[in-house]
């Protein structure tokens, strides 16, 4: 599904992925770990089609197509998500409103019918009831003064609807306690399919605890310096980032 | 100059009466004074001078038309939904045959300026327009030189909020004139309105518009005004208001700009009372060449009351929007609060925002503050949106309907849908998909 071949990338003229390769497999869950400043921030943003970050080199198959050559929206529309680390705060826009601009563009982009308002409305009730989200916060404008754990329930709600073939989550652990936590997890499990993959981005094994990866890959100065399974973030855990870069 | 010419050619054509010495008055102020150009500094973004060269022809015309052919157009089909009353003022003149106020007759009285001066039976309330008070400002002077005509509307009883009064400016465009009127509102005390005003043409012919209103709220009415300029790419329209409020007041003025070539909506707004709470407000969406100014000035005489000027601009193309807020607070206006915010989002390099606050302070227990924006749509909220699927000029419109709707939220639901079906239109027109 995904194919990431010798990828650098920069941030304003500083390079921060330095020939990073990744295969993901429909089906696969792949966890990302590594130390501040490693990049995983950088390949989630460069996979999204952010602009700020600058492709140097490498390639990146998606589906089978070249992705760096898609917009942001195509992306999008082909099954791209990333959960945003910062979820953005846009006044004036409903919630609701955003919600339903999102499917139906999706679904324009990809030759599929708009959805009905009544079609429409079920479902995002369906799903916000799952994740623990009030009609109340759906009115609100997008994510303007959502508590940190409810941005990140609104994220997972985007892509519980949104249905995407591959979920990028970036560091959606951050700021969740433990009850917030078991939410977002539940709702990330509940995608699992053998049709979609999870590129899941983290600091802390905790989350891992939740959402078990197949695949634990460990990503240090903008390249994969290890790759294992579950039990490499353990390891992780126990003997710390020094350790393992030490030994590879 | 042309302004002097006109008026001898036409001066015997005018309504006279007691409307004749402050013509005189008037004239003379031109005469020693000038049509301001850039030098003055009020006028220092908008050359009234220049502007006057597309005043050609000061002719009247009576042009044969329905209302359904005025209700019809684009930007007045929008008020479709909501059930106002229309006054329709054509051409520089009242159209009592186009205007039906029958359903609030009791509650208002409506007449025509022109009728009034030529049969000397202008309320007293009125007289202070004609009365020849220290009047320093062009629109003033240029309007009671040259008038031909003007809406007298005297609010007596409460009118209800969901059924607005709706002065509708038409300029036919067929004579590609120049008009000059002068308007009055009274709000008697204790009464509330809701008022819509729109500025319409129905060619794309030249026209050229001067209007200025006399507003007079009395204690503790309360009225929300919105007005919409929809004029064609060839309209230069000139609006002031002399406001003059007392005790209690409550002013709620909402403008959107979405048309014209050249508009100027200036305003001189006196604090005659404590307790009042005005609200002025506007959003421009200007493309093209458009040139739109916003520029008021509110004066606090007395003790404790609120002023809030706020204004938001999408600028694009080679337009220019302007605002200039200025607050004068006297020395017995203690406990004043007075605010100007000015946020401008420009979709182009050549696009143009000139902002001026202004802060004229005499008392020392006030509140004044003020601020100002400028920048392009937010790159975050646009990554944001498109990597949810939104295509880039959807984000775009997304983001800028939900800028300028802080403006437009506080209008009632029917207006407020008709406010924005007017943006709508318009971002759908600049943003094609």
């Amino acid at each position: 599904m995904l194919e990431i071949k010798n990828l650098q990338a920069s941030v304003e003229d500083k390079m921060i992925l330095n020939g990073l390769n990744l295969t993901i497999n429909p089906g696969e869950v792949h966890a990302i770990m590594g130390p501040n400043g490693a990049g995983k921030s950088t390949l989630a943003n460069v996979l999204a089609g952010q602009d700020a970050y600058q492709v140097k080199g490498g390639q990146i198959s998606f589906h089978s197509e070249d992705l760096l050559e898609l917009s942001i929206e195509e992306r999008a529309a082909k099954g791209m998500f990333l959960s945003f680390q910062y979820p953005i705060e846009i006044p004036g826009v409903a919630t609701m409103t955003f919600l339903k601009e999102s499917m139906n563009a999706q679904r324009k982009i990809r030759g599929e019918d708009e959805l009905s308002t009544p079609n429409f409305m079920k479902l995002v009730k369906e799903k916000a009831q799952f994740l623990n989200i009030t009609p109340e916060m759906l009115r609100r404008p997008l994510n303007v003064g959502f508590s940190g754990g409810e941005k990140k329930r609104n994220e997972i709600l985007q892509m519980l609807l949104l249905e995407p073939s591959l979920c990028v989550l970036d560091e959606t652990d951050s700021g969740l306690d433990i009850d917030a936590l078991r939410v977002v997890a539940d709702g990330v499990n509940s995608l699992r399919s053998p049709k979609r993959s999870m590129l899941i981005i983290t600091h802390y094994q905790r989350l891992l605890d939740y959402i078990e990866p197949d695949f634990v890959h460990i990503l240090v100065d903008g390249k994969i310096i290890k790759s294992g399974d579950k039990t490499l973030a353990l390891e992780l855990e126990r003997d710390g980032y020094k350790n393992i870069i030490a030994a590879a | 100059m042309a302004f002097f010419a006109a008026y001898d050619r036409h001066k015997d054509e005018l309504p006279q009466g007691v409307a004749e010495q402050s013509r005189i008055d008037a004239l003379n102020w031109i005469k020693s004074n000038g049509i301001p150009t850039k030098r003055v500094e009020s006028y220092h973004y908008s050359d009234l001078r220049r502007k006057f060269s597309k005043a050609q022809n000061y002719q009247m015309s009576d042009t044969q038309i329905s209302f359904a052919e005025i209700k019809s157009r684009p930007s007045i089909a929008a008020f479709d939904h909501v059930n106002y009353v229309p006054i329709v003022f054509m051409d520089g003149k009242l159209r009592l045959d186009l205007s039906d106020i029958s359903k609030i007759e009791e509650k208002i009285s409506l007449h025509s300026l022109g009728a009034m001066v030529t049969a000397d039976r202008l309320p007293e309330c009125l007289a202070y327009d004609f009365k020849s008070a220290k009047r320093d400002n062009a629109v003033d002077n240029l309007t009671r030189v040259m008038w031909r005509d003007g809406i007298i509307l005297r609010i007596k009883q409460s009118i209800a909020s969901d059924l607005p009064i709706h002065l509708i400016f038409v300029s036919t465009g067929k004579t590609d004139a120049a008009h000059f009127s002068r308007h009055s509102l009274l709000l008697a005390a204790n009464s509330s309105a809701t008022l819509i005003e729109s500025h319409i043409n129905l060619t794309n012919d030249v026209s050229f518009n001067l209007h200025h209103f006399t507003s007079m709220l009395s204690e503790n009415s309360e009225l929300t005004h919105f007005t919409l300029n929809s004029e064609n790419k060839n309209a230069v329209n000139i609006c002031r208001t002399h406001g003059i409020y007392s005790d209690g007041v409550k002013l709620n003025s909402i403008s959107l700009a979405v048309g014209g070539a050249w508009s100027r909506r200036e305003g001189d707004l006196i604090c005659n009372g404590s307790g009042m709470d005005l609200k002025l407000s506007g959003a421009v969406l200007a493309s093209a060449e458009q040139h739109v100014d916003n520029s008021y000035v509110v004066h606090h005489k007395l003790p404790e009351n609120t002023s809030f000027q706020r204004f938001k601009n999408v600028v694009d193309d080679k337009a220019h929007a302007i605002f200039q807020g200025k607050v004068i607070v006297s020395i017995d206006a203690q406990k004043t609060d007075g605010q100007q915010m000015a946020q401008t989002i420009l979709l182009s390099d050549d696009a143009e925002i000139s902002c001026k606050p202004e802060l004229e302070i005499y008392a020392d227990d006030v509140e004044c503050a003020h601020g100002a924006t400028v920048g392009a749509l937010d790159e975050d909220m646009l990554f944001y949106l498109r990597a949810r699927g939104i295509p880039l000029k959807t984000a775009q419109r997304l983001l800028i309907h939900a800028f300028i709707s802080e403006i437009t939220d506080p209008l009632f639901d029917n207006l407020k849908q008709a406010a924005d079906s007017l943006i709508t239109k318009w971002l759908s027109q600049h943003l094609d998909n």
